[in-house]
């Protein structure tokens, strides 16, 4: 086996890790096996060939370079903020953001994969060891992910702020990184610990819909810590403030390079330091309890059988009257709404989507009274929604049982089509429908019902928009066809260009509405349009 | 042929929700022994393998294993243990060779000798041209093969074996039940799992048949036949789990195969 040059660097702090209790040699064995697997192209059902090393490339490391993109959003609050104690708790807050989210939907099926337990528990290695891998494998990924975000500000800060600012910037980075680890596992120990087997997975997907939201409303929070005062930004210190991981950061860094020093800020920047060593320290005491509560995902309970409510079966046949794309739809429905790793993925957009359209709302009424804001165009606001529909599509192509993916083969299907069709409506019907329904219920009591038709609209739109993104998205891949590994980010691009198309949707809409009937053309046309597009998607 | 008692289960009881998957089970198992562990499906055969391997927890009664109460033990004992469990979950894109590397290096076995028995056990098996190809392109057969070389790389003293003939053709059935045979007269313990009744009542010292959570037969195959007045193993098997219909459900299938479909 290769080996990975990750593992010289760790070789350094041996004695350290023996000392933790942790047998290095295995420990060694399984992170370079996870690092190993990691670099090479999924396999597939049919395709076999020897190894070539040479052509083997870490996925996710490839992928790398959308998070830089990210990480660019940073850079010009390190132009445009001088107050350095807002500057960093801004800063702290959109990483806090970024690197939380990619954990729990890219990484916690890391940290509950259960299929290590079957192959390694039997052998001879501690639940410790095992566990010490599994944080590794992840930490090593957190960190490419979390250099790759804060390269470009680091370098940036160093020529507009110095390097005593570049250097505090970098310890802290490191601190939040231990901080959001712990915290992400602090969280499934708790839930695993009050729930168990096939309710436990739907727990673990709705606090991640919870942890999304709350996040974006902790952002909104950090802000209100900040009053403008002339054209300063002061710090107006309160109790809740403690509660605060960025503003932590922000005060370590005020009371560092400005060397301000009142009582308050103290605690704060000393909390920024003492939470993440000290939870480090519990974590790795209590790694062996995380083990132990995973098996419990392991546990399935045989459920009692659940007939189909005679209504959803009602929709399914007046939704898809073909047979073929029927039972395509039930499928691809039922794996959206039980395969866990699909969840894990998808689900936290959900909560993403929910919240998103109301925080810009909040800002808007911070600057105008309600009945102006009613009035207004906000109701737009809705076609944020849409920013679901690519992250569905693409990952309707994995399955963690992909290997199930041979009855396409065997099946006599008359036009392939169906079954992109029969997902699209699933997705549909099952996923965005309801969200998007959550969301008009508001904004029609919000906006009144002058804007149903825009709400409309925006509906049509979104099939329009479904069509394109499967095509996109699928790759000539069946759905459900490709197992998951940490380097699905190849769908990075085609997914942020697909977010782009959302600004035409919109516009056009817009545009429309200046018209006198404008929108009702609008909507009849972008009717013809789905009906066209249909027809062109799904021929054959 | 009663040597040193290796596997002692002592009123072993194990509950899912308030129902006994096994109900108080008691049984010695010595050195050197094959024991045919055979029963129903879901008659808790592979819970009691679990349990010994500490895969599940949570357990009434007591486990020894080589005279120590497994709750005792820590991690180690399972150095001398090896295990093949049904529809195995295999890392498989890993080569053969990595994957037997991987696994010889959790029971400390160093890489350069573990390639060397690793390519020298696969050479017998005649599976030596695929050392560095991935798993996901080997047969089930061929999977089979690495996986019982898996457990075998350690020289355990205990072999735990759920179905491992399953999708071996018969000339490598035939070598392996004569690996069996001949680790057993070494004096290895094989506890050996099965639903192909032929294999087990060819193969087994003893044999010992679960049915409810509970042990309803245990003897030798000669022992077992004398007291159930019946000619093969399958037929011990029918009348001891109460199976007596097997005709009349296969009419019924064929019946609903052929009719018209609702």
């Amino acid at each position: 086996m290769k080996e990975m040059k990750i593992l010289l660097f760790l070789d350094r702090f041996k004695t350290l890790f023996e000392k933790a209790g942790i047998d290095y040699a295995v420990f060694r064995l399984i992170l370079n096996m996870k690092l190993v697997m990691d670099s090479r192209r999924i396999p597939t059902v049919y395709s076999n060939t020897k190894v070539d090393e040479s052509k083997e490339k870490n996925y996710f490391v490839r992928s790398l370079w959308i998070y830089a993109l990210y990480g660019l959003s940073i850079v010009p609050v390190l132009f445009f903020i001088d107050q350095v104690f807002f500057q960093m708790s801004i800063i702290f807050s959109i990483l806090m953001f970024i690197l939380m989210t990619s954990m729990i939907s890219d990484f916690s099926s890391v940290l509950l994969d259960i299929r290590d337990r079957s192959i390694i528990s039997p052998k001879p290695v501690h639940n410790r060891t095992l566990s010490a891998a599994k944080a590794f494998h992840v930490l090593f990924y957190m960190f490419m992910l979390t250099f790759a975000t804060t390269a470009v500000p680091l370098v940036v800060s160093l020529f507009v702020s110095g390097p005593m600012f570049s250097l505090m910037f970098l310890i802290e980075i490191l601190l939040l990184m231990m901080l959001i680890l712990v915290l992400t596992a602090g969280i499934y120990v708790l839930i695993l610990h009050f729930f168990d087997g096939e309710q436990l997975k739907n727990v673990i997907n709705y606090m991640q819909i919870a942890l999304t939201i709350g996040i974006l409303v902790g952002y909104q929070v950090v802000a209100r810590s900040f009053e403008l005062v002339g054209i300063t930004f002061q710090f107006s210190p309160a109790w809740w403030q403690l509660f605060l991981p960025p503003v932590w950061f922000g005060a370590l860094h005020e009371g560092v390079l400005t060397g301000e020093s009142s009582g308050f800020l103290l605690v704060l920047a000393g909390l920024a330091i003492i939470v993440p060593i000290l939870s480090m320290v519990v974590y790795i005491k209590l790694m062996p309890v995380f083990e132990h509560q995973l098996r419990k995902l392991a546990q399935t309970e045989t459920g009692a059988q659940k007939q189909k409510a005679k209504w959803k079966k009602q929709i399914a046949r007046w939704i898809s009257p073909n047979l073929e794309e029927r039972s395509m739809y039930h499928f691809a429905g039922s794996i959206m709404k039980k395969e866990r790793d699909f969840k894990l993925k998808v689900y936290p957009s959900i909560g993403f989507t929910l919240v998103i359209p109301f925080i810009f709302m909040f800002s808007t009424l911070q600057t105008s009274s309600f009945e102006e804001f009613r009035e207004g165009s906000s109701f737009y606001l809705i076609y944020f929604t849409l920013l679901l529909i690519p992250n569905i599509f693409s990952m309707v192509k994995y399955s963690s049982s992909y290997k199930g993916s041979w009855i396409y083969q065997v099946a006599p299907l008359k036009k392939r089509s169906t079954v992109y069709s029969g997902t699209l409506k699933a997705a549909l019907i099952k996923l965005f429908v309801p969200v998007y329904l959550a969301q008009c219920a508001i904004f029609l009591w919000l906006f009144s019902s002058s804007v149903l038709l825009d709400l409309f609209v925006c509906l049509v739109s979104a099939i329009l928009y479904s069509i394109i993104s499967i095509n996109l998205l699928s790759n000539n891949q069946m759905p459900f066809t490709v197992s998951y590994s940490l380097g699905q980010h190849q769908e990075g691009v085609k997914v942020f260009l697909l977010f782009l198309i959302i600004l035409p949707l919109v516009g056009l809409h817009a545009i429309s509405s200046q018209i006198p009937y404008g929108t009702e053309v609008y909507g009849i046309l972008i009717i013809a349009a789905v009906i066209i597009a249909w027809k062109l998607a799904f021929r054959k | 042929m009663e040597g040193k008692e290796v596997i002692k289960l002592a009123g072993l009881t194990k509950s899912y929700g308030g129902e006994n998957v096994l109900d108080e089970i008691h049984l010695t198992v010595y050195e050197g022994q094959i024991v045919g562990y055979i029963g129903p499906n879901g008659a808790g055969k592979s819970t009691t393998v679990k349990l010994m391997l500490g895969l599940i927890e949570d357990y009434y009664g007591d486990i020894y294993i080589f005279g120590e109460n497994l709750k005792d033990l820590d991690y180690s004992y399972k150095r001398r243990i090896g295990y093949v469990p049904e529809n195995a979950e295999i890392y498989d894109s890993l080569t053969a060779a990595e994957y037997l590397i991987f696994i010889a290096g959790l029971y400390g076995i160093d890489e350069e000798e573990a390639l060397e028995k690793a390519r020298r056990l696969m050479e017998q098996f005649n599976i030596e041209h695929v050392l560095h190809s991935r798993l996901s392109s080997f047969s089930k057969g061929m999977k089979q093969k690495v996986l019982i070389i898996s457990s075998l790389l350690h020289n355990p003293d205990v072999l735990f074996l759920d179905e491992p003939l399953s999708g071996l053709d018969a000339n490598s059935m035939m070598v392996v039940k004569e690996i069996l045979a001949l680790l057993a007269r070494q004096g290895k313990t094989i506890f050996y799992s099965s639903h192909i009744m032929d294999i087990v009542e060819k193969i087994s010292h003893r044999i010992v048949l679960l049915s409810g959570g509970s042990i309803v037969a245990d003897g030798t195959f000669d022992e077992l036949k004398e007291k159930n007045k019946q000619g093969t193993l399958e037929d011990i098997f029918n009348d001891l789990t109460g199976f007596h219909q097997h005709k009349e459900i296969a009419s019924a299938f064929v019946e609903i195969v052929q009719g018209e479909t609702v």
